[in-house]
């Protein structure tokens, strides 16, 4: 009975709460003078061998260079995706829209987000909530169903993309921090990464 | 008896065109295809015509896909979408295409790799598969989902794209414009083809205007709207400086005969007269192109010559059989003269000029017949009394001939000179310069569409589909891979057939390796099932329309800003650089060239003639009035026309050899005796008005090269009249002697 209740009142505030697009997405923590550090964990479940790839390491965002995912585990590689190039990727090529997208995510930033993907919110107060990102463009939502989003404390905790096949791809972000940004930091931390922008 | 000869003859006049209207079809006889000025030799190493012909680009700012929609509903234009190629990858990449396209993609490797003896090589290339599959499964923002993994194993679309980057400054949009950004507009681009028969130009135009469509500022282009306008000026200016050359002509006609008969009997025999010239030329090459049809209409001014000659004699009082005996020689050596002239073009390999030549043949052969076997028998008053010409002889006759040839040698050295060091003007975009809006809309899209960084074309030449993209894939071997970045070879996206079998092979023989890759992450992917794989017709692929792959060719892009890949294109002797201004431009000036040669020839042969004829008085009556006049006409192209002179300033010479020549015949044959002299005077100067009231009136032209054709004849017949009339025969000579 006690259970219940609980589902009943988690329902009802998830009612209460959600907001569908643009009106009120949660809100990130980050800005043009500090540096977003967070540690990961990806595991990627490929539905159509039936196998699960996992992988780890860390990734630092700015606003102003972009973002570095140097992964650790099992292999040793980084990536490195620069601001200047992100609208281009968005408007470039429908299999751009992940990565185009998944930056401005990142970033914070939902206004080109909402032009492909119903956004709806369901937040526990302005820092705290979930996202989900259904696809409105036709070819797109061929592959994906649904990117869904966490955010704790003003940061994101973890990322899920459900693929239609059944694959997923799912990203837990731990030891999340804001660190002052001094100049060329990030660059430093990404020495010899590739530029991903072109791997679309 | 003459009833009958003249019937008959008037049937056997007027079989040719009958013969080649039941013969060939009516609807494709007179042609508009610029192809057809092209010398035979290069037609077959241009581009072929179906390949652009009937491509037409359209553009617009605001609303497209309305714009779209409506375009799409108009009868005969096949409206493309927007070139799929993205659409294309991503169907290829998420399996969402039939699976046969497989074979059209290669599994991505270093040319060398597999058949190199060099290790490194193919180690290099076993690195580079697997850091693509390493990106693929561990990097977030690579995008590959599993459904790309399991369809596309090698990655190898995405590195296909990746490779072959098309111009950047496009995209596509949610509408399925292509977008491209230029002088501060940002245009949909949209791509159509008209369906040959179904629709033309001009419906084109009358339906965009009915479509009101101005306010979306729609722009559009194409060879065939070039092609349309200009037989649509050819057409207007027939049309229009037609009907006020004959206005004029009909008035000095009625003013001269002062009989209604004669201009309907004259306006008759040069309608036959020209009819019989298409009919021949029809028969002969089994069409007409539209500047055979305007330039040899210009033969009317030689055949109402003959018109007047003959109705002169017949309206001075002289008898039908004594017009003919003293017509028959002189316009009989006219006509063999003129025809000499005008059949030496058909030594050239411009068709449009040996057509030119025949219909020049035939017409004037057809009017003298007609005038030697039919006008003489047409009643008339005596109405011409010659007195006009004869004051006029009389001023004429205290004229200094040294003075004339004083003159006639200065004109002469002057037009030589400036034909000499004023720079020809064979540029085709010239001739076109006053027809404003068609070019200005060709202008703001090759501007569009080839941004800041312009595209050079090549066209690689095949005897079939499969053989150019054959030749196509040799020479993508022979870039790097920063240049491939900058070319566009339709080959990457649509391979032959034999490389398909190569794709294919490739595949199987690098499945092991693939297969070790990607379970070195502990993944077993299904290998496709290659051994049954087919391979495909390139014409079947998804692309192929969107792509310019002809049956006989297809054409390549690479950017102009690139001089490094542009000077390699340039070295390759498969790829032939496309330029079809300069093409034109260049095949202009070989007509101006080989004119001008076989003008000097015509010159030549006349004057030989001429001296062997009338001896050394032939200098003054026809070397010396002739030279000067095809002088004067250049020289006035020079000082009036602005310095524009291309191949159409020969031709206007052929022109004034032509009538110069008979001015010249009748004027020696006839005014040697002042009995006849101030008949003859009269004969000729209203000859020469008809003419320049014809074709003087083309100087009025809108078309730029048709405006300076008529500057060149009005000038030119009037600077050789006056010269023939200023020289005097041997026994006008004596006559001043004594």
């Amino acid at each position: 009975m006690k259970k219940n209740k609980t589902v009943a009142l988690i329902l009802a505030s998830v009612l209460c709460t959600a907001v569908f697009a643009q009106v009120d997405p949660v809100s990130l923590k980050i800005d043009d003078s500090h540096v977003l550090l967070a540690d990961f964990t990806m595991d990627r479940y490929l539905a159509q061998s039936a196998r699960n790839i996992s992988s780890q390491g860390s990734v630092s965002v700015t606003t102003v260079h972009g973002i570095c995912w140097n992964v650790t585990h099992p292999v040793k590689k980084s990536w490195y995706i620069q601001s200047s190039k992100e609208n281009q990727q968005i408007s470039d090529t429908p299999m751009s829209f992940i990565t185009g997208y998944f930056t401005q995510l990142i970033r914070g930033n939902y206004t080109d987000v909402e032009k492909s993907f119903r956004i709806a919110v369901t937040k526990k107060d302005d820092e705290n909530g979930k996202m989900f990102l259904h696809p409105r463009d036709e070819n797109l939502s061929k592959i994906i169903t649904l990117i869904s989003i966490k955010i704790e404390s003003g940061f994101i905790s973890s990322l899920r993309i459900v693929e239609k096949t059944g694959g997923s791809t799912f990203i837990t972000f731990f030891n999340t921090r804001l660190e002052d940004f001094p100049e060329g930091t990030l660059s430093l931390s990404c020495n010899g990464a590739h530029d991903s922008d072109r791997k679309d | 008896m003459p009833r009958i000869r003249i019937t008959a003859i008037l049937l056997i006049l007027i079989a040719p065109l009958l013969t080649a209207l039941l013969v060939n079809n009516t609807s494709d006889i007179v042609s508009s295809d610029l192809k057809d000025l092209m010398p035979e030799h290069e037609k077959n190493e241009s581009v072929p015509a179906d390949l652009i012909k009937s491509k037409v680009i359209l553009a617009s700012e605001k609303n497209p896909e309305i714009l779209k929609k409506e375009l799409e509903a108009i009868p005969g234009l096949t409206i493309f979408s927007s070139p799929d190629l993205k659409e294309f990858t991503f169907r290829y990449r998420f399996n969402l295409l039939e699976p046969s396209w497989k074979a059209g993609i290669p599994s991505v490797k270093h040319p060398e790799a597999d058949e190199s003896e060099d290790k490194s090589v193919n180690s290099q290339e076993l690195k580079n598969l697997e850091s693509r599959i390493t990106d693929a499964l561990f990097n977030p923002f690579a995008s590959v989902t599993d459904l790309e993994i399991s369809s596309d194993p090698f990655l190898a679309m995405r590195e296909l794209i990746n490779q072959y980057t098309i111009d950047p400054s496009y995209r596509t949009d949610e509408k399925g414009c292509i977008r491209t950004g230029g002088r501060g507009k940002d245009l949909c681009i949209i791509t159509g083809e008209f369906v040959p028969g179904k629709i033309s130009p001009s419906d084109f135009h009358r339906i965009i205007r009915e479509l009101k469509l101005n306010d979306r500022s729609l722009v559009y282009t194409g060879e065939i709207f070039f092609a349309d306008q200009a037989a649509e000026s050819s057409r207007s200016d027939m049309l229009h400086i037609g009907i006020v050359s004959t206005v004029l002509c009909s008035i000095l006609f009625i003013l001269v005969f002062k009989s209604l008969l004669i201009l309907l009997a004259t306006v008759c025999s040069l309608c036959l007269a020209i009819a019989v010239g298409t009919g021949t030329v029809i028969l002969i090459f089994g069409e007409i192109h539209i500047i055979t049809l305007a330039l040899g209409s210009c033969l009317i001014g030689i055949c109402t010559d003959y018109n007047l000659h003959m109705f002169m004699k017949r309206t001075a009082g002289s008898s039908p059989e004594a017009s003919r005996s003293q017509l028959r020689k002189p316009l009989l050596f006219s006509l063999i003269s003129s025809a000499s002239a005008y059949l030496i073009m058909s030594a050239t390999d411009l068709c449009v000029l040996r057509q030119l030549a025949v219909m020049a043949s035939a017409t004037l052969a057809a009017t003298y017949i007609i005038v030697m076997h039919v006008l003489p028998y047409i009643s008339v008053k005596n109405t011409a009394t010659g007195h006009a010409g004869e004051k006029i002889a009389g001023l004429l006759k205290y004229a200094d001939p040294r003075l004339c040839t004083v003159l006639c040698t200065a004109i002469i050295t002057a037009g030589a000179t400036l034909y000499i060091y004023v720079p020809c003007d064979d540029d085709v975009g010239r001739m076109q310069e006053k027809n404003g809006n068609l070019a200005e809309m060709n202008r703001t899209l090759e501007s569009l569409l080839n941004g800041s960084g312009a595209g050079t074309w090549y066209f690689l030449n095949a005897d079939s589909t499969e053989t150019a993209l054959r030749k196509c894939e040799d020479i993508a071997n022979l870039f790097e891979p920063r240049e491939r970045k900058k070319i566009m070879l339709p080959c990457s996206f649509i391979p032959s057939e034999k490389k398909q079998k190569e794709n294919i092979a490739d595949y199987q023989r690098r499945a092991g390796d693939l297969r070790d890759i990607y379970q070195k992450f502990g993944i077993d992917i299904p290998m496709p099932d290659l051994g049954s794989q087919k391979t495909f017709k390139p014409y079947e692929h998804p692309l192929f329309r969107q792509l310019p792959i002809g049956d006989r060719g297809l054409l390549i892009r690479a950017a102009a800003d690139d001089q490094k890949l542009i000077s390699k294109l340039d070295s390759m002797e498969q790829a032939v650089r496309l330029d079809r201004r300069a093409e034109w431009s260049s095949i202009f000036r070989s007509y101006r060239i080989q004119l001008s040669g076989l003008l000097a020839i015509s010159f030549f042969i006349m004057s030989l003639y001429m001296f062997i004829k009338a001896g050394r008085s032939a200098l003054s009556f026809f070397v010396l009035p002739a030279g000067a006049g095809i002088a004067s006409g250049i020289a006035a192209n020079v000082l009036i026309g602005g310095g524009y002179m291309n191949m159409f300033t020969i031709m206007a010479g052929f022109m004034i050899l032509g009538l110069g020549t008979d001015y010249s015949i009748f004027y020696h044959t006839f005014a040697s005796s002042p009995e006849n002299k101030g008949r003859t005077v009269q004969t000729l100067i209203i000859a020469w008005l008809t003419t320049e009231a014809s074709f003087g009136m083309l100087a009025l032209s809108d078309t730029n090269v048709i405006a300076s054709f008529g500057l060149n004849l009005a000038v030119g017949l009037s600077v050789m009249l006056l010269a023939i009339l200023l020289s005097k025969s041997d026994r006008e000579k004596k006559e001043t002697k004594q």
